[in-house]
């Protein structure tokens, strides 16, 4: 694999754990009451970095896995880790940025009112957990067909 | 140094911060317990602990998954990446971090709601959900540790995920049962 391609796996797998943790961090802020500057601030990195993964990931999935990487797991023992988890993931995950631009919206637009509204709390505490659970979801998908390339 | 060498000195720090951390806040809710009040600068010391346990849960999720992409670029494949005890590992460090999770959602507020209040039996209603996230967490830290440096465990992932929740059942119970039982002296 060429520097470039390794570069791109990895800023596709470290800005989408910096997603996640970014999220999750939108979610201990929404249970705690956090102010709503941090809030913001980490609604929007998060955002910055699933699109961040999402572009690295994309390159990297239509340039070189498809040729290079696909036909390895195909022919390997775990075929399924292709056939089923990235066909899964690579559908599933284009929930993460829309609902993390979402999420960033509803937090940049409602300002105070989301610490008042118990609703409005609700809602956007569920959502946070939703792109984390998702987040995780979709990492270990990403490990699982990595781990079937040999 | 090899990247390999950086990963494992993060990884390292990680489950220091972590392990420590859990076990000082669990010692310092003991001695609570056992003082029969909650106070103040108690509970500020388990919201300090809080945060280093998730600068080191940080810290191991970076370098954890910084394992699996050095196994992908180096193809180590299957026999590597799909090891039982990887995923075991795996998945207790998700168990930790749920369970924090649910500390911060449930626990920090019923303990918030107790500062300087003597344990009463509104308390002992609502400890069941801080004697038990608490035996999770102290549990789930040491087994992933242990799980981790334990290279030549030669388990499948169901065994070795049998034992962590016998670990994980029989924590709770006592906890319970010695939590409810300090409240009561």
């Amino acid at each position: 694999m060429s520097p470039l391609f390794q570069n791109f796996l990895i800023l596709h797998v470290l800005s989408g754990l910096l997603g996640i943790v970014s999220f999750a961090a939108v979610l201990l802020g929404l249970m705690k009451n956090a102010s709503l500057r941090k809030l913001k601030i980490t609604s929007f990195f998060g955002l910055l970095a699933f699109l961040v993964s999402w572009f690295y990931g994309g390159y990297y999935y239509a340039i070189y896995y498809g040729d290079k990487v696909k036909p390895l797991i195909k022919a390997g023992r775990y075929s399924w880790a292709h056939n089923v988890i990235m066909e899964t993931k690579e559908h599933i995950f284009l929930f993460l940025p829309f609902l993390a631009a979402v999420l960033f919206l509803v937090i940049w637009l409602a300002g105070e009112d989301i610490n008042k509204e118990q609703k409005l709390k609700k809602g956007t505490t569920a959502l946070a957990l939703s792109i984390v659970i998702l987040g995780i979801a979709i990492t270990l998908m990403g490990l699982a067909i990595s781990g079937a390339a040999q | 140094m090899s990247w390999y060498a950086i990963l494992i000195i993060i990884h390292i720090i990680g489950a220091i911060l972590g392990v420590g951390a859990a076990t000082a806040s669990d010692i310092t809710f003991l001695k609570s317990l056992k003082k029969g009040v909650f106070s103040k600068p108690g509970f500020n010391f388990l919201k300090k602990m809080s945060s280093i346990v998730w600068l080191g849960l940080i810290f191991s999720a970076f370098s954890g998954i910084g394992f699996f992409i050095f196994y992908r670029l180096n193809f180590l494949g299957p026999a590597v990446s799909y090891s039982p005890r990887l995923w075991a590992h795996l998945t207790i460090a998700l168990v930790v971090f749920f369970n924090g999770l649910a500390m911060h959602w449930k626990v920090f507020p019923v303990l918030e709601s107790f500062i300087d209040k003597p344990f009463s039996l509104d308390f002992i209603k609502k400890s069941k959900i801080v004697f038990s996230t608490g035996a999770i967490s102290i549990i789930s830290w040491y087994f992933t540790f242990v799980l981790g440096a334990w290279h030549e465990l030669n388990l499948s992932y169901l065994g070795i995920m049998s034992v962590y929740f016998l670990l994980i059942l029989g924590g709770v119970l006592i906890a319970n049962l010695i939590g409810k039982r300090i409240i009561h002296l």
